[in-house]
């Protein structure tokens, strides 16, 4: 399904309640009335094209975004990713983590494998928390001041050498290594994690993990799909002026 | 992991490709990846992008003829023909394997356990290591490199590669630290004193 601006929101999310939190990132909360997407986009002065390039995105993972609709601004983007990471790192990740202790906690028998476990999501987060500050850090300030940069018509220094040694196509390449990470735990638990006696918990935690996954993929979609073509193209139109 | 087997299903009948699809739901280790109506554009294109082991197709629902379709589709893809029963032999000859439109359920299952069975080469069971393979992946636990393997174990690279990728396949673990966490788990290496 295709989501228009014409759509009720509350219909949309009968359709797709895994739409939920993406649509509170842009502050539009439950208790939608009879209101379609465009009416309460106007409500909450958000972009409608963006809006609905987003949850096309999450909705259909064979959805890829038509140009025309790529028209906003990048910072809208930008500071769309940034809510999301805050909902990954705050709670989602934590809550995962106290699933798995509690697990732990209720194991009566031999702990260590529980706890092998627990650390190789440790490992898993540690690995996303770094991945989210590069991007915060490093490529999305890069990709901001490329905007203004194009604004302006000047760039600065700083923005000229990064697009020389650390251009977005580099970066593109290192979401593959936190999926895989997401990959090995859910085939750990389902396949290798000796039974415990609250199936009712595993069940979350595994839940919980495709759930993350599933989120992770579309937020790296939208990544790939939309930011870095962007990027590429102010990149391209950056160097054709330098010349 | 042994990958599911993919399946296509190219039927222009909205009934049609919902009881297949349910019906593949039934069968292990099956996946219907995608089903198309037959007018879509470049559809031969879409169909093997899904890098299918086997397509369902209606001759009656493609409407630039499913020969065409066939001649692009490699011969490791199964392809079976959904014809009807007073099918002409002209269109029933394309076809290794037809059903009918009328076909009962266990007719149906046993075609398709019969053509998913043959198609594709993995036929190992999966999960279980050979002894070769449990010594690589100890020393890849170890941090051991596929060259300092290969000369502990007197053996080329390319078949430490070899073994990697077939422990990759086998458990479904494929980080470092995944494979870690599952040698430790089975005991096939030591947790060090802390
Ligand atoms: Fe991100
Ligand atoms: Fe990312």
């Amino acid at each position: 399904m295709l989501i228009e601006k014409e759509m009720l929101m509350a219909e949309v999310v009968y359709h797709d309640h895994n739409l939920i939190p993406i649509i509170g990132r842009f502050g539009i909360r439950m208790g939608y009335d009879d209101e379609s997407i465009e009416e309460l986009c106007n409500k909450h002065r958000v972009n409608i094209d963006f809006f609905l390039t987003i949850l096309n995105v999450f909705h259909d993972s064979e959805y890829f975004p038509q140009k025309q609709m790529q028209m906003f601004p990048v910072g809208m983007l930008v500071s769309y990713l940034k809510k999301a990471h805050k909902d990954y790192l705050e709670d989602e990740i934590p809550e995962i983590k106290n699933l798995i202790g509690s697990m732990i906690s209720e194991c009566h028998i031999d702990k260590s494998t529980y706890l092998l476990f627990l650390n190789f999501f440790d490992e898993y987060k540690l690995e996303l928390e770094n991945h989210i500050y590069r991007e915060e850090t490093k490529v999305y300030p890069y990709v901001v001041a490329l905007e203004k940069a194009l604004q302006t018509g000047k760039a600065d220094e700083a923005t000229m050498q990064q697009m020389n040694t650390y251009p977005i196509a580099e970066y593109e390449r290192e979401h593959e290594n936190v999926e895989e990470k997401l990959n090995d735990l859910k085939n750990l638990m389902i396949k290798y994690l000796p039974t415990v006696d609250d199936d009712r918990l595993c069940f979350r935690i595994l839940r919980e993990l495709f759930a993350l996954e599933k989120e992770l993929n579309e937020h790296a979609r939208i990544e790939d799909l939309i930011l870095v073509p962007k990027v590429m193209a102010m990149e391209i139109a950056i160097k054709n002026r330098e010349k | 992991m042994a990958r599911a087997k993919r399946v296509v299903v190219i039927d222009h009948r909205f009934l049609i490709r919902a009881g297949l699809e349910n019906l593949m739901s039934e069968l292990r280790e099956v996946e219907l990846v995608k089903t198309f109506e037959g007018n879509e554009t470049r559809l031969s294109e879409k169909v093997l992008a899904k890098k299918p082991d086997l397509v369902i197709v209606n001759p009656h629902a493609t409407s630039q003829g499913f020969v065409n379709l066939l001649n692009n589709i490699d011969s490791e893809t199964f392809v079976i023909g959904l014809v009807s029963n007073d099918a002409d032999v002209s269109i029933i000859s394309h076809f290794r394997q037809t059903i009918f439109q009328n076909s009962n359920k266990s007719e149906l299952q046993k075609v398709f356990r019969k053509v998913l069975g043959t198609t594709g080469e993995n036929h190992k069971k999966n999960g279980i290591l050979s002894d070769r393979e449990i010594t690589v992946l100890k020393y890849v636990v170890k941090g051991y490199t596929n060259r300092q393997i290969a000369d502990e174990l007197f053996l080329s690279i390319h078949t430490i590669m070899t073994h990697r990728k077939n422990i990759i396949r086998k458990l479904g673990i494929n980080t470092v630290s995944g494979l870690t966490v599952y040698a430790l788990m089975n005991k096939l290496v030591i947790i060090p004193k802390q």
